[in-house]
């Protein structure tokens, strides 16, 4: 029955029998002897290490004992027993590699090759790396296509080979082009919860359940642990809506307010504060302006003074004081002029009743010089 | 007593030999192998070929079981 079906096989294959016979010698040659003589050394290196440790444990526990420390040689017969057990796992383990479930032999090899050619297509082996390769249908999860992929498979489960994933026709996520699948960067698949089964495949042999898995794993979706998020693939919903305004605009045309701590759009972006020593990114909502130039200020630097007459707020180079009074008047209001004797600036109230080119102050100085002259005379 | 080899890939994907009452279908041995669950979850192949559900199996047929929605991650 298996020769029957072996022939079958072979006759509908794409690869040549002599082909698959020679990569089928070199997996036999290689997997098993390699990966049980290193299983095999790895368990007896560990039990000794562990009896030793026994050894060193048992010194120390007859000492407490000597000496009626119970509650230390209590611990130590603790620490003592789960070692112990460690060594019977790793005895389970030895007596696993000598008497395996199914051994491996050059046929059942050569029957993996073919049913992985039944159910793949096209294999095909590379010597140097050895890696099976065989190619996926075209991958499409929640309607993202990722296309065809190559699955590289190591021949050998020895934790220095990785199972790989080469897309044919790359779709990359948008914001990180080493990831060709939700499940795959940088070419290299992550087993999830496939892993040991896969890799116990590997191991024994059974690398058309190995391929089986991988592509499983591929056509499976885990919206809990991907490297990108589907939802995220061609980069995401990017318009963000102003926190002022709510309007709509995208990532790159939003702007953040340093005072509110919010994000607006251009139309309610105001600039940076014009303070010397502040430069304060604002929003049109946190901004102090001149009525008269527009220069905007943030609210802790704002500089403006209102002015007495229109009540409106202006910056330094857009308002004046009375000289007399100390009242502020922008220069539109023009509700200063300027003293003909001292040239400083006055307000119409400060202005002398008789002539309103002369401030008070002046007008006075004028007065009591004339009269003082009178009395001279 | 006929025995065959029953691989399960769903978890650790471990290999043992059970043993056949006589006549089992592929279905009966799914179910009592694999108790409740949906056998149209899983892949089913028996001697590395895929089967219909009442095929009787016989001595020394190896059945392997895969499940078609495996979970991958991110490292």
């Amino acid at each position: 029955m298996a020769d029957s079906l072996f022939f079958v096989f072979v006759e509908e294959s794409t690869m040549d029998i002599r082909q698959k016979a020679r990569i089928a010698k070199f997996i036999f040659k290689q997997m098993p002897c390699e990966a049980l003589c290193d299983d095999f050394i790895t368990h007896i290196s560990n039990i000794a290490y562990d009896t030793q440790r026994v050894s060193n444990l048992s010194f120390q526990r007859h000492f407490c004992f000597q000496h009626n420390f119970a509650f230390v040689t209590n611990h130590i017969n603790q620490r003592i027993e789960s070692v112990l057990s460690v060594i019977a796992a790793e005895i389970d383990s030895i007596r696993q590699i000598i008497n395996p479930p199914a051994t491996i032999t050059f046929r059942d090899i050569l029957a993996e090759l073919n049913a992985i050619e039944a159910d793949f297509g096209e294999l095909k082996f590379d010597f140097r790396e050895k890696y099976l390769v065989i190619m996926t249908d075209a991958i499409t999860l929640e309607d993202v296509d990722l296309g065809a992929f190559d699955i590289y498979l190591p021949i050998l489960a020895d934790g220095r080979h990785y199972v790989k994933a080469i897309a044919r026709d790359p779709n990359p996520a948008a914001n990180d082009s080493k990831v060709t699948h939700p499940h795959v960067s940088s070419n290299i698949i992550c087993l999830g919860d496939g892993k040991t089964a896969v890799w116990n495949s590997i191991r024994d042999g059974r690398f058309s359940d190995a391929f089986q898995l991988c592509v499983n794993i591929l056509n499976t979706y885990n919206p809990s642990s991907p490297y990108i998020k589907l939802e995220e693939w061609d980069g995401g919903d990017d318009t963000v809506s102003c926190q002022n305004c709510d309007e709509e605009c995208n990532e790159e045309e939003i702007y953040h307010c340093y005072m509110c701590d919010k994000y607006v759009c251009d139309s309610c972006y105001s600039g940076r504060c014009s303070h010397h020593n502040c430069h304060t990114s604002m929003c049109v909502s946190c901004e102090e302006k001149c009525y008269r130039c527009e220069t905007g200020f943030c609210s802790e630097h704002d500089d403006l003074i209102k002015c007495n007459k229109c009540e409106e707020s202006f910056c330094k180079d857009c308002i004046s004081s009375c000289n007399i009074c100390d009242e502020w008047y922008c220069h539109r209001c023009q509700a200063l002029g300027e003293c003909k004797e001292c040239n400083k600036s006055f307000c119409k109230d400060c202005a002398n009743e008789d002539d309103s080119e002369m401030c008070e102050n002046c007008s006075v100085e004028t007065e009591e010089e004339e009269i003082s002259d009178e009395v001279k005379v | 007593m006929a025995k065959v080899l029953f691989i399960n890939n769903d978890g650790g994907g471990f290999a043992q030999y059970v043993e056949l009452s006589e006549n089992m279908t592929v279905e009966q041995f799914f179910k009592d192998q694999m108790g409740d669950v949906k056998s149209s979850d899983y892949l089913i192949k028996v001697n590395r070929e895929p089967v219909v559900a009442n095929r009787v199996l016989e001595d020394n047929d190896r059945i392997t079981v895969v499940p078609v929605k495996i979970e991958g991650a991110r490292i």
